[in-house]
C-alpha cells in the first residue's frame, strides 16, 4: 500500500461557468508538490475540495487516509491550510490568533512559533488590521506552520511577498520536509519558487490536469532546438514535437520528450542544429498550455 | 557538519540545472579537502533543507556522485565521502574526458573541422587563463 | 427552548458527524464570537438600562421614548449579531479561516446558532426581566402591560432568529437585509394585531396581570415558530455541498 498523503481519483466539479474534470492527484508522504496554473484554471477549487470545503460532484478524495468531505474534521486536525481567500480577524491581534489556534491543536510548538515570528518579522501584539498584505500572509503561514501539521496545503503562499519574505517562507517550507513524514502541496504562479523547492509538479489549465511529473523529469524532457533549414525545404516530421515556428531559414522547435537522436533526425533531413537549449519551468508551462489549447481549438 | 556554513550557492539564473551545480560544488569541496575522505556528509534531506532545494534534486545529485564513485551511501546510515585517496585528480580527470568527448561530438554535429575545433580550444584556454590569472602554465 | 432540543435537532438533520459533535470546539467558536461582540453588547445593555430608566419615569413622553428605545435596542442587537457573526464572517473571508479548523459544517452551524442565541439572550433576558420589574414596581404603570410586553419581546426574539436563519442559509447580505425589512414591517403589524385582541387590548391598561388563552396561544405559537426555524435551519444547512 503506497503511502499517499493525498489521492484524488477522477474528481470533478461542475459550476455554471466552469468545470473541473477528471482530476487525478497523487501526493506521496514526505514530498512537496507544486501546482501551477493560470488564474481560474481550477487550482483553488481543487484545494478547497481537498479540504472538504467543497463537495466534489464525481470521484474520490483521500487525504491522510480520510475520505473527504465526510471525514473532514479528522483530516483537518492534521492539515494546515493557507489561502488567498482566507483572512484573519482584523480586530484581533496575531497573539490572540496564536492562542486561539494553540487552544485547538495540541501539536502547537510555542518556541517554534516565536522563532517564526522573528524570522517573518512579525510582532504578535499588532492587530491584524494594521498589517500589510505580505505580513498577513506570513501571519497566516505562521499559524499553520507552528502546529507542525502532517500536511500543508497552501494556495499561493509567496504571491505578493517581498523578496526577503519569499526567501524566509521558502526556507520555512523546505524545513517542513526535514521530517519525512510531513508533506506539502502548494499552488503558485511563481514558477521559480515551484522549480526550486518542488519534488513533483502538476500543470493545470481550464479545469484539467495537463501534466504531472517529477521536477527533474520535466526539466530533462523539455528542450528547445534551434535549427537552420535549407531555403525551400520543409521541416521534417519528427515525433515528440510540441511546437514548431519558422521564420525564413531559422526554425525553433519545442519538444517534450527529448532524445539525443532528435538532433540526428534533423541532421539527416538536411537541417543544421545549432543549439539544444534547456527550458525554464515557466517556459515549459507556457509552451505546454499553449500547445494544448491550440490542439483543442484545431 | 554545521549546516549553516555549507557555503553552497545554488543559483536559478545560472543556466545549468541545479543538480549539476550541487554536484560540482560537492566535488570542489572534496577536491580541496574541505570535505575529507571517509567523512560523513549531510543527508539528502539535510542538504535539501539547508539549500532550500527540493529533495529530489539533491537525491539526483547524490545518485550521480555515487555512480561516479565520489560518495558512498549506505542505506539507513547516510552518506560519506568515498575513501579513495586519488579522488581529487581522478574526479577532474573524468570530467575533463567527458567535456572533451562532448566537444568532439558537438563539433562534428556542427560540422566544424578538427583544426578549427583545436583553435577554438586554444582560444578558450587563453581567455580563461587571462581572466583568472591562475598559476597554470602556458599551453 | 433548551440546548438539548437544539442538539436533537442538529443530530437529526446533520451529516455524518451527527451524534458525535465536538462540543469543546463549538464552545471555543461561541467564545470567539463573544470575544468580538462583548464591547457592543455592553453598549446595548447600557442603552437598554437608559430605556428602562426612561420608562420608569411617570410621564407619557418619557414612557413612549423609553419603550421605543427599548424595542430599538433589542431589534438592533438581533441585526448586529446576525450581521457580525454570519454575514461579515463570510464577507471578510474569516469563514475560510474557521473552516480550515477541525470543524464540520454542522458544528459551524450549531456554533453560530448557540452563539447568537446565548449572546442575544443575555441582554434580552435582562431587559425582559427589567421591564417586568419596572412595570410591577412602578405604581404609575399598569401591571396589565406585562403579558403584552412579554409577547412583544418574544416576537423580537423570534424575528431576530429569522434574520440569523436567513443569513446562514442564503449566505447573502441582500437576503439578510430583506429579512430585516420584513421583520420590521411584520413587527409593526404584529403590534397592531396584538393590541387589538380583546382579551389583551382591554386588560393591558388595567391593574391586573391577565394571561388570557389568546395570550398564552401567542406565546406558545412564538416558541414553536422559533423551534421550527431552528430545525429548518439545521436541515437546510446540512444539504449544502459547498461551504465556501
Amino acid at each position: 500500500m503506497s503511502d499517499l498523503a493525498v489521492h484524488f481519483s477522477g474528481v470533478g466539479k461542475t459550476y455554471p461557468h466552469f468545470t473541473l474534470d477528471d482530476i487525478h492527484l497523487e501526493l506521496p508522504t514526505g514530498s512537496i508538490q507544486g501546482f501551477i496554473g493560470a488564474n481560474g484554471a481550477g487550482k483553488s477549487t481543487t484545494l478547497r475540495i481537498l479540504m472538504g470545503l467543497v463537495h466534489q460532484d464525481r470521484g474520490t478524495v483521500q487525504v491522510l487516509g480520510h475520505s473527504m468531505p465526510a471525514s473532514q474534521v479528522a483530516a483537518k486536525r492534521d492539515i494546515g491550510y493557507v489561502s488567498e481567500d482566507l483572512r484573519l480577524y482584523k480586530a484581533a491581534t496575531l497573539a490572540w490568533h496564536m492562542s486561539f489556534v494553540r487552544s485547538i491543536f495540541p501539536g502547537w510548538d510555542a518556541a517554534y512559533a516565536e522563532e517564526l515570528a522573528r524570522r517573518f518579522d512579525l510582532k504578535p501584539e499588532q492587530k491584524i488590521k494594521g498589517l500589510s498584505h505580505g505580513q498577513r500572509v506570513k501571519a497566516a503561514l505562521l499559524l499553520a506552520l507552528a502546529r507542525r501539521p502532517r500536511l500543508l496545503v497552501l494556495d499561493e503562499p509567496t504571491t505578493g511577498l517581498d523578496p526577503v519574505a519569499r526567501h524566509e517562507v521558502l526556507g520555512a517550507l523546505t524545513e517542513v520536509l526535514a521530517d519525512e513524514r510531513r508533506t506539502v502541496l502548494f499552488s503558485s504562479h511563481n514558477t521559480l519558487d515551484v522549480e526550486q523547492i518542488s519534488d513533483r509538479i502538476t500543470f493545470i489549465d481550464r479545469g484539467r490536469i495537463l501534466d504531472s511529473d517529477d521536477k527533474e523529469s520535466f526539466l530533462d524532457r523539455w528542450r528547445r532546438v534551434r535549427l537552420e533549414v535549407p531555403a525551400n525545404a520543409v521541416l521534417p516530421e519528427v515525433p515528440g514535437i510540441v511546437d514548431a515556428t519558422r521564420s525564413g531559414r531559422l526554425a525553433v522547435v519545442t519538444t517534450d520528450h527529448y532524445q539525443p537522436d532528435l538532433a540526428a533526425a534533423y541532421q539527416k533531413a538536411g537541417a543544421t542544429v545549432f543549439a539544444v537549449e534547456a527550458m525554464t519551468l515557466e517556459e515549459i508551462f507556457v509552451a505546454d498550455v499553449r500547445s494544448r489549447r491550440e490542439r483543442k481549438a484545431a | 557538519m554545521d549546516m549553516h556554513s555549507t557555503g553552497f550557492v545554488i543559483s536559478q539564473t545560472d543556466g545549468r540545472p541545479m543538480y549539476l551545480q550541487i554536484i560540482e560544488q560537492i566535488k570542489q569541496r572534496i577536491a580541496v579537502g574541505d570535505w575529507a575522505k571517509g567523512e560523513e556528509i549531510p543527508s539528502i534531506r539535510q542538504l535539501a533543507v539547508a539549500l532550500q532545494v527540493s529533495v529530489i534534486t539533491v537525491k539526483r545529485a547524490y545518485l550521480e556522485l555515487e555512480r561516479e564513485g565520489v560518495i558512498v551511501t549506505r542505506h539507513g546510515k547516510g552518506s560519506t565521502v568515498a575513501a579513495d585517496p586519488d579522488l581529487g585528480p581522478r574526479l577532474y580527470e573524468r570530467e575533463l574526458a567527458q567535456h572533451l568527448d562532448q566537444a568532439a561530438r558537438i563539433g562534428d554535429l556542427l560540422g566544424i573541422s578538427p583544426k578549427d575545433l583545436q583553435n577554438r580550444l586554444r582560444d578558450a584556454i587563453q581567455s580563461y587563463l587571462s581572466s583568472n590569472r591562475s598559476t597554470a602554465e602556458e599551453p | 427552548m433548551t440546548p438539548s432540543t437544539l442538539t436533537t435537532a442538529a443530530a437529526a438533520t446533520s451529516g455524518p458527524s451527527a451524534g458525535s459533535m465536538d462540543f469543546a470546539m463549538i464552545k471555543r467558536l461561541v467564545l470567539k464570537d463573544w470575544y468580538f461582540l462583548r464591547g457592543p453588547i455592553l453598549g446595548y445593555l447600557a442603552a437598554g438600562a437608559l430605556a428602562l430608566a426612561l420608562v420608569s419615569q411617570a410621564g407619557e413622553g418619557t414612557f413612549f421614548a423609553g419603550s421605543i428605545l427599548l424595542i430599538t435596542v433589542l431589534i438592533t442587537i438581533g441585526i448586529h449579531l446576525a450581521m457580525a457573526t454570519v454575514v461579515e464572517e463570510r464577507k471578510n473571508q474569516t469563514l475560510a479561516f474557521v473552516m480550515s479548523l477541525p470543524v464540520s459544517p454542522a458544528e459551524y452551524t450549531t456554533a453560530k446558532i448557540f452563539a447568537n442565541l446565548l449572546i442575544f439572550l443575555l441582554p434580552w433576558l435582562a431587559l425582559l426581566v427589567g421591564s417586568f420589574a419596572v412595570i410591577a414596581g412602578n405604581a404609575a404603570l399598569p401591571d396589565g402591560l406585562i403579558p403584552f410586553t412579554g409577547i412583544v419581546l418574544l416576537e423580537i426574539f423570534a424575528s431576530s432568529f429569522l434574520i440569523l436563519a436567513v443569513a446562514l442559509i442564503s449566505e447573502s447580505q441582500s437576503w439578510t437585509i430583506g429579512a430585516i425589512v420584513f421583520g420590521n414591517l411584520f413587527f409593526q403589524g404584529f403590534l397592531y394585531y396584538v393590541s387589538h385582541i380583546p382579551s389583551i387590548g382591554q386588560t393591558m391598561n388595567g391593574p391586573r396581570i391577565v394571561w388570557s388563552p389568546a395570550a398564552v396561544n401567542l406565546l406558545v405559537g412564538e416558541i414553536v415558530s422559533i423551534a421550527l426555524m431552528v430545525g429548518l435551519t439545521f436541515w437546510l444547512q446540512s444539504r449544502k455541498t459547498d461551504f465556501l
